[in-house]
């Protein structure tokens, strides 16, 4: 009668398995809530470019998005209890990403040495110019960001750095479509009046 | 530069439409308005170009990266022993941390006893097993030295032919100065300090020794802390898989110089020692205890590689929960 229930248990999983690739989000995360640790590998290999790509973004370093995105999918491996499976789970993890990627690498001057370092690598003499050009450029478009005001600014990098639409940033943010949408406008209208005042205006159309 | 002029008072009321219509969140008749007006306003279209300008800065992609992981599958691998590690022991979870935050330097010292044992003697062809080098302990002679290790006053340095000779603790402790500044060269943006570069050029290079010094020196630590937690097969395991990835990936990517690379070395030497030990490594222990000798090693010497060094594990030591660490 046990080994019986023992096989039984064994045939469950491995049908579980097998059936891990067409498997929903949410099925997997029941899975893995329910003390199947390995099923979360199926969400890893899903999300792992999108998480990785929001990492390099804020990053802008392939080594520290790599750490990024492993601590990513960690944190939202503790937290998943927390998930709410109505919501999509690529727009959650993107949060955990941002925010994990703002709080590791984002604070002052540590990212910007690291980036510049990466970027001059990468350039030969003849587009030095641009390339230093495009990093300061950049570097006062974050520094603009990080002085929006907290709610209009998490609105924006939920859009900017993760790609949410107007109805996952509605929902993570527990605000009406309208809503994000306006903030948006005055974040990009802010952002726009920012840099004009730094001078970046012509300079910046030609980047 | 200027802001757009004509007209700008009645297009104010096109900015949230203009927002939306950018990330393509319009309707079908919110774009036919917004394409209507752009053909007629100049102001709105120079906005427009401003945004996405804006856009690109944030949303660009980094030059030279592909924005993508690695490899896959090393990728997954490393996430999903990190996940088993936090799902099946949380005190091996804030044990394994403390070799993963990400202390640059902590990495390079650590690296360095990679690189001194097992790199530098190896063919890119063979890289897993050690050349024979008059610099390099054979196993023979490492076994001997793990033996002598849980006795750190009995240890002894072993010379080019392996015969052992009586040496002062100072002599001992130089190697390991000479390893780093060795790192430090073939590591160039994760220099070691200069002190040490200085050394290099005067000594001649004895990087076994050096893993001989700093694995004496873990193993006392263990020793001494009581650190040392339960032997654990799957952590060594795990540990290895660790080891086998930096192989594969470093001889891919033949890349020696970045943190990942570095933390990949340390998952090596770690694998190692805990297979040898079947104790996992207390990095924050072997550390301190390194700067204990160091620090009197620097009272009795007036080497300034080696005060340097001293500052540079206590700085290491102080920022072991640096900004971004994982709790």
């Amino acid at each position: 009668m046990i080994s019986l229930a023992g096989v039984t248990a064994v045939l469950v999983v491995i049908a579980a398995l097998r059936s891990l690739e067409a498997a929903s989000d949410q099925e997997i995360v029941s899975g893995v809530l329910a003390g199947n640790t390995d099923y979360f590998e199926g969400l890893v290999v899903r999300y792992q470019r999108q998480v990785f790509r929001i990492a390099l973004r804020v990053t802008r370093h392939r080594d520290n998005a790599a750490d990024v995105a492993q601590e990513a999918f960690v944190r939202a491996f503790v937290a998943l209890k927390q998930y709410d499976a109505n919501r999509p789970f690529g727009a959650w993890i993107s949060r955990i990403t941002l925010n994990a990627a703002l709080t590791l690498y984002s604070s002052g001057k540590k990212q910007g040495d690291e980036r510049r370092t990466a970027t001059l690598d990468n350039s030969n003499a003849a587009d030095a110019f641009s390339t230093v050009a495009r990093t300061e450029f950049e570097t006062a478009v974050r520094a603009a960001v990080a002085g929006l005001p907290d709610g209009i600014r998490e609105t924006f990098e939920l859009r900017a750095y993760a790609d949410l639409s107007y109805d996952e940033i509605a929902h993570e943010l527990g605000v009406p479509r309208g809503t994000v949408m306006s903030r948006l406008a005055r974040a990009r209208e802010r952002l726009r009046e920012v840099l004009e005042q730094q001078g970046f205006g012509r300079e910046s159309e030609a980047v | 530069m200027s802001a757009p002029g004509r007209g700008e008072n009645i297009c104010l009321n096109m900015r949230d439409l203009l927002s939306a219509y950018l990330d393509g969140e319009t309707t079908p008749e919110e774009t036919a308005r917004v394409d209507a007006h752009l053909n007629t306003c100049e102001a709105c279209r120079v906005v427009l170009a401003r945004y996405r300008t804006i856009e690109r800065a944030i949303a660009g992609e980094v030059p030279g990266a592909d924005p993508a992981p690695q490899d896959s599958a090393v990728f997954t691998d490393a996430v999903m022993s990190r996940i088993r590690e936090v799902a099946y022991s949380p005190t091996l979870k804030a044990h394994i941390l403390k070799w993963r935050t990400p202390v640059v330097s902590a990495l390079a010292i650590a690296a360095t006893v990679v690189l001194a044992l097992y790199l530098r003697p190896r063919t890119p062809e063979e890289p897993i097993h050690p050349a024979p080098a008059t610099t390099v302990p054979s196993p023979q002679e490492r076994r001997e030295i793990a033996q002598t290790a849980s006795k750190p006053s009995e240890r002894r340095p072993l010379t080019s032919g392996g015969a052992p000779t009586p040496r002062t603790r100072a002599q001992i402790a130089e190697p390991p100065v000479v390893a780093s500044a060795e790192l430090g060269q073939a590591m160039g943006d994760i220099a070691p300090d200069e002190t040490s570069v200085q050394g290099a050029k005067a000594k001649p290079a004895r990087g076994g020794v050096s893993f001989v010094q700093d694995f004496y020196a873990t193993r006392a630590a263990q020793t001494i802390t009581g650190a040392a937690p339960a032997k654990s097969d799957s952590v060594v395991l795990d540990l290895r898989r660790k080891a086998d990835a930096v192989r594969t990936e470093l001889v891919s990517a033949n890349e020696t110089n970045s943190v990942d690379s570095l933390k990949l070395l340390l998952g090596d030497v770690l694998a190692r020692i805990a297979e040898r030990t079947g104790e996992l490594v207390d990095i924050r222990a072997a550390l301190t205890f390194w700067r204990q000798e160091y620090a009197v090693l620097a009272k009795q010497s007036s080497d300034s590689a080696v005060k340097s060094r001293v500052s540079r594990l206590e700085g290491i030591l102080r920022s072991a929960q640096p900004k971004g660490s994982y709790e």
